[in-house]
């Protein structure tokens, strides 16, 4: 009597009929027929929910439910002593499953949390994750290294053209047609399609090097592979006679602070879960990487801020016939911006690292 | 939470709730896994198809927007449900895709509770990492662009086969498992079909109570008869009925099957239906001689035909041999001498005593087998 005044709250509403109200003498088979019917009922309900969590359930139907489910917990609770059988058994594992993800719904997106983790936590880890410096280093290196030996066409000759391949063709076509200081409207389709693409484009670029970083190999080869693209792809435009380049680099000036970042610190995120599990610093290789795959959520909820920063600078603010120096300008803000938060954010608070 | 041994072998992973009890979840392996992807593959592709074709009528019907709408449309779509598909749906319906509900299956964290957004987040963002190696298409043209785009998920199933969960890396990153919500279980009864194991039951001492394990053990291999052959239940009842024969004083050739039977009917069914199984009994041997008794596999009997006895082939496959019966019967015929001076009869069917004697002695075994069955072996 004591258990069961433990295990099932007295409610005067009702009749409880858990099993644990039955006499011991019972025999397996009677309990269950006693039983039966409301695990069936739970089932049933189960089944007919309107959604995927207890909000379709009102007033009758959502006590009822929560009795249920705690009596079917008791049931199961007990059933070893009132030798249920296993099928019986396993029939109340899977049941009291199914209404637990059901009672238990998932978190959804907090938005509360966002700007605490994109203003305090993300620049604090981005300023000292030596993942981050060593993908950035890695990135925009090659890049650098890649866009010099692209434009010097003869120091490097078909540097660009091996590396792009066919891409030279299409990207100096494509921008060939774009003249930002024509009419503005027959331009507007040509440049939105292609806006569209890049940013599919680009910001699958970021995500890719961010999900084979765990791999860490083919992490760190997909993002040297990117940034010597680009970095080819930028140099061969900037060279004085491609066609189209003027226009490229109109295009990208805008965005391109935001984008590239984005990539370095996608791939960032990937390598740290994938050091997380080569480095363990004592933990077991798994918790190791759980812990690293938190240290790396802040780090491409930032990218993935950046990414839609870039996009929609690419589709509002590139494409259009702007003035090129407002163009400039506003990647000039968004460099200054993109310091301003890694350093003055990211700057670690000492009074909160002592507290630690 | 950790995963014990046989929970390891069952596929299954405990979790406690915050009721305080605890109980188990199925694991989904990547057998049950590759459908429900497979199935979200096309619904991602369906989506994409059927927006681009309705951006097309809606741009044919308005020529404002040319086919920038219908090319931008697609482009942006394809690229948020490639990337984004699982995050959005795995939050918004607590831990299940299209694929993951037609399938029976959800996501949810390792200690039991449901994922939030950041886990989903990661475990689809990462699948990526899970679909390597990439082949490229010359695997299939030799003359084919070199994009390496056929994923082969071989990372994902050497990571899987290595974890005791059945979790890609994505999931091991994020702390999440893939369980099976798909009822396998039925709450169902089991008669047995013989009704001779009616009577046995009442074979059994009074004062036998069954362990823990010998309960688990008779539910068991009552779920899992149907599946096996006369022969291979014996053969394994026999590890059980053995000494159980020895203990009760049975005769050493009842049928272990008949035992295990037995032993269901006893510890499982309600007294009322127990009863009845062995008035049953009764009335199907009542009137029958000995001598017949080994041509009735009692397992062709339906409960309805309650008493009426119908010759069967002797080579029909029957829960018990001909040859058990008879060594029963004959074991009960045996003890007959101590019961006839045994316990007075107190049981409502006590005035079928006066029946013919080959019936009598049945009916009393069935009735009082316990004091008789015990005698048995000192007589011999």
């Amino acid at each position: 009597m004591v258990i069961h005044q433990l295990l099932v709250p007295r409610d005067k509403n009702r009749k409880s009929t858990a099993l644990i109200t039955w006499s011991p003498m019972a025999t397996p088979i009677e309990t269950l027929e006693r039983r039966r019917a409301d695990w069936v009922r739970l089932d049933q309900m189960l089944s007919t929910a309107p959604s995927a969590s207890l909000r379709g359930f009102r007033g009758e139907a959502l006590l009822e439910i929560s009795r249920l489910y705690r009596d079917a917990c008791a049931d199961l609770a007990l059933a070893e002593q009132y030798q249920l059988t296993p099928e019986t058994v396993q029939y109340l594992h899977e049941l009291i499953g199914r209404a637990h993800n059901k009672i238990y719904p998932a978190q959804r997106f907090q938005y509360h949390t966002w700007w605490n983790t994109l203003f305090h936590i993300a620049p604090r880890q981005i300023y000292q994750d030596n993942c981050v410096r060593f993908c950035a280093l890695l990135f925009f290196g090659l890049f650098s290294a890649s866009a010099y030996m692209g434009y010097y066409e003869s120091f490097f000759p078909d540097f660009a053209e091996q590396i792009l391949g066919e891409q030279t063709q299409m990207m100096s076509e494509s921008f060939s047609e774009i003249n930002f200081r024509s009419d503005r409207s027959r331009d507007i389709s040509i440049n939105l399609t292609m806006v569209a693409f890049y940013i599919q484009h680009n910001t699958g670029i970021g995500l890719e090097c961010f999900a084979l970083g765990p791999l860490i190999i083919p992490g760190i080869l997909k993002t040297a592979y990117n940034a010597t693209f680009l970095g080819a792809a930028f140099g061969y435009m900037a060279r004085p006679g491609t066609p189209g380049g003027e226009s490229f680099m109109e295009f990208v000036v805008a965005h391109g602070p935001f984008e590239l970042t984005a990539i370095a610190l996608a791939a960032a995120a990937g390598l740290r879960i994938g050091l997380g599990w080569l480095i363990t610093g004592g933990l077991t290789r798994l918790a190791s990487m759980q812990k690293s795959a938190q240290k790396a959520m802040p780090v491409i909820a930032a990218s993935c801020v950046l990414f839609f920063l870039a996009a929609f600078t690419e589709g509002l603010i590139s494409p259009t016939n702007l003035p090129y120096a407002f163009k400039a300008a506003w990647g000039i803000m968004a460099s200054t911006l993109l310091m301003l938060y890694f350093v003055v954010l990211g700057y670690p608070d000492r009074t909160v690292s002592q507290d630690r | 939470m950790t995963v014990t041994a046989e929970q390891k072998i069952d596929c299954r992973a405990k979790v406690v709730t915050p009721e305080n009890i605890a109980f188990d979840y199925q694991l989904a392996g990547p057998f049950q896994r590759i459908p429900a992807f497979l199935l979200d593959l096309l619904i991602r592709y369906a989506i994409v198809i059927a927006t681009v074709i309705a951006l097309l009528l809606i741009s044919s019907v308005l020529p404002v927007f040319g086919f920038t709408l219908v090319s931008v449309g697609g482009i942006l779509l394809y690229f948020a449900i490639n990337w984004f598909y699982g995050v959005i749906l795995e939050t918004r319906f607590n831990g299940r895709t299209f694929g993951k509900m037609a399938f029976r299956l959800r996501v949810i964290s390792v200690d039991g509770r449901p994922i939030n957004a950041v886990q989903s987040g990661l475990r689809n963002l990462l699948r990526l990492a899970d679909m390597w190696v990439l082949l490229p298409m010359q695997v299939f043209d030799a003359n084919s662009q070199p994009a390496f785009i056929i994923p082969t998920f071989c990372v994902a199933l050497v990571c899987m086969t290595l974890t005791t969960r059945f979790q890609r890396i994505g999931d091991l990153a994020a702390g999440t498992m893939v369980i099976s919500e798909r009822q396998t279980s039925r709450l169902w009864r089991i008669h047995p079909d013989d009704v001779r194991a009616y009577g046995l039951s009442d074979m059994i001492p009074a004062n036998f109570a069954p362990s823990q394990s010998l309960v688990k053990t008779t539910a068991v291999y009552m779920a899992s008869r149907k599946r096996l052959s006369p022969a291979r239940l014996d053969e394994l009842a026999g590890n059980v009925a053995k000494p159980l024969i020895e203990e009760f004083g049975l005769l050493p050739d009842t049928g272990p099957d008949l035992l295990m039977c037995a032993l269901y009917v006893r510890i499982f069914l309600p007294e009322k239906e127990r009863q009845e199984g062995i008035d049953r009994y009764r009335a199907s041997t009542r009137g029958a001689p000995i001598a017949t008794a080994p041509k009735l596999p009692p397992s062709a009997l339906p409960p309805s035909a309650q008493g009426s006895q119908q010759a069967q082939p002797s080579g029909v496959a029957s829960a018990a041999s001909p040859q058990q019966l008879t060594d029963q019967a004959t074991g009960q015929d045996r003890s007959l001498g101590d019961l006839l001076d045994d316990v007075p009869t107190t049981t409502p069917d006590s005035a079928q005593q006066n029946d013919t004697t080959t019936s009598l002695d049945d009916d009393r075994a069935g009735l009082h087998g316990d004091t008789s069955a015990t005698r048995a072996p000192r007589q011999e």
